[in-house]
């Protein structure tokens, strides 16, 4: 894993290595309507990286965008060196790209079981996997005791907390190259939060997938990412450690 | 009493099939969201190529189960293909699908009487479908049993396709979230095809089993669209004992009615079922309920 102190890791390393994402000048927007204005980031090999800013700052809008969801109006996107700009959700996730999205990323009327199955044939059908299945598939379930226990149930019959951790469970069936959450701890009770980010960090550091966090609790987040970038308002207003970022005056960047 | 147990055993038997046709569309409009109302013209369609081929050019019963196969799944995919497709790219609402559906459906039924006639074709049954035994108060026909047979096969196999495969899940799936299925790497388009194939392929059997044994007509896809409409209503919309339930339990009642009432209003009995579920249970007796698309 590279470590995220020196500059060249936080920019995503040097010309001989690619960052896992470089995402620069990204401006989209529904309609007329321009939500997020030029932003820029860099997940680097191995990183957790969060994003951050308050309630309709654009946050989601730009996990959207990365993955496909939503078309840019300019800006690029590139996972691994190649451009995914504007690409169908079901292509980036092909090439490496996993998002969990905010409160429904399970199929409710599937088991346990069947959620993480078809998570992992989607895997299958990529030619290199780091790892083998049933590699993956333990630590999943050795990491979500729950899943383990309540594998035949159906996901419709789960909590909140427990949806988000089958939900990053089938992210990580899929062996990503870049995971992607969006605000995991939505809803969640505070000891949820804590055991749901521990896990992020968890699957970043033993597995080595690159994460991109958005969310809102900042100082839990801070406590688990090697970098941040604050965006307000669509516009970039920092970018740094966050140790940095404890040294700034929090009541101008949100 | 012999005869009520005898109407109750064709009533099952031909519930089985109404079942199966149900069943069909229902995986159909589970997955992709529509109503899909031209299922009717696979059926008419396979039928058709099944009489066409085993009965008027005598090509074998191998020619005419593989033509029906070969038409039903390429109704289903084309319709798919052709008219939902651009439709859903225009973000077009249910009822646009449900009118296009119907349009399809009766510009088939016109194309065939075109080609056809009006007239209805039936297949001689030879000396195979002509069998029949006594077993106590029923009388079994090769019919029921290749009914019997040919359902619990269907069954069992569209059960293993829904769990035990990728492409199978891949239904359920797309059917819970469509924008999940997408971010996890599923390809809807090709979801839909896929499901719209096999749908439709579960038509083709009801579609050569109703031909060996009744007239095959332009408007008998109409008639068995009706009554799984009616099953799906009392059975609830992608839940498959939901389907076999309504299925038999319209067969049952068609049947048993003519008991008592001649046989023209055995039809009316199953709208008065139809009114009542309507109004009692309008989710159907399992909990699968109408989704929007």
């Amino acid at each position: 894993m590279l470590s995220a102190g020196t500059p060249e890791a936080r920019n995503g390393g040097t010309a001989t290595a690619e960052p896992v994402l470089r995402v620069d000048g990204l401006t989209a927007g529904y309609g007329k309507h321009v939500v997020l204005d030029g932003v820029a980031l860099v997940v680097g090999e191995g990183e957790l990286v969060a994003l951050l800013g308050h309630n309709g700052a654009g946050k989601t809008t730009a996990l959207r965008s990365i993955v496909g969801q939503v078309r840019p109006k300019a800006g690029s996107i590139h996972l691994d060196g190649a451009a995914v700009t504007g690409m169908s959700p079901a292509v980036t996730a092909k090439r490496g790209m996993s998002m969990v999205p905010q409160g429904q990323g399970v199929f409710p009327s599937m088991t346990v079981e069947e959620n993480l199955r078809l998570a992992a044939a989607v895997a299958t059908r990529r030619s290199s996997n780091p790892r083998p299945q049933d590699e993956v598939r333990a630590f999943v379930l050795d990491m979500f005791g729950i899943l383990k226990r309540r594998h035949k149930d159906k996901a419709g019959s789960f909590s909140g907390g427990q949806r988000q951790m089958l939900a990053i469970g089938m992210a990580l069936m899929t062996q990503p190259r870049l995971m992607l959450l969006d605000e995991p701890s939505t809803g969640l009770a505070p000891v949820l939060v804590d055991e749901v980010l521990a896990a992020v960090r968890k699957v970043n550091q033993e597995l080595g997938t690159s994460v991109l966090l958005v969310e809102q609790d900042t100082k839990r987040v801070l406590a688990v990412s090697d970098r941040v970038y604050v965006i307000k308002l669509g516009v970039p207003v920092f970018d740094g450690t966050p140790a940095e970022m404890h040294q700034q005056d929090w009541s101008q960047l949100f | 009493m012999d005869l009520l147990l005898s109407l109750a055993k064709n009533g099952v038997i031909i519930g089985l099939l109404y079942g199966l046709f149900a069943y069909g569309m229902s995986l159909i409009i589970a997955t992709s969201g529509v109503l899909h109302f031209a299922h009717g013209l696979t059926l008419v369609g396979s039928a058709y190529s099944f009489w066409f081929f085993f009965q008027e050019k005598e090509l074998g019963v191998f020619v005419g189960v593989l033509a029906a196969l070969a038409v039903g799944g390429l109704i289903g995919v084309l319709v798919e293909l052709v008219i939902y497709r651009p439709l859903r790219r225009i973000h077009a609402t249910d009822m646009v699908f449900l009118v296009a559906s119907l349009s399809v459906l009766t510009l088939g039924q016109a194309a065939i009487v075109f080609i056809f006639g009006t007239d209805p074709k039936s297949v001689r049954p030879n000396e195979f479908l002509r069998w029949s035994a006594d077993v106590g108060p029923f009388n079994i026909r090769t019919w029921d049993l290749l009914i019997l047979g040919a359902s619990a096969l269907a069954f069992a196999a569209l059960y293993l396709l829904q769990r035990r495969t990728a492409v199978g899940l891949s239904f359920r799936a797309v059917g819970d979230n469509p924008q999940r299925a997408e971010t996890l790497g599923i390809k809807l388009q090709h979801t839909y095809v896929w499901v719209f194939l096999a749908g439709s392929l579960v038509a083709v059997l009801p579609a050569m089993l109703l031909a060996v044994q009744n007239p095959v007509t332009p408007s008998m896809g109409f008639d068995l669209l009706v009554k799984a409409v009616i099953a799906l209503v009392i059975g609830g919309i992608g839940s498959m004992p939901g389907a076999l339930l309504g299925g038999i339990l319209i067969g049952l009642v068609e049947s048993l009615a003519t008991y008592k009432l001649p046989t023209e209003w055995a039809e009316f009995t199953l709208y008065a079922l139809l009114f009542i579920f309507v109004i009692v249970r309008p989710n159907g007796l399992t909990k699968g309920a109408l989704r929007t698309a």
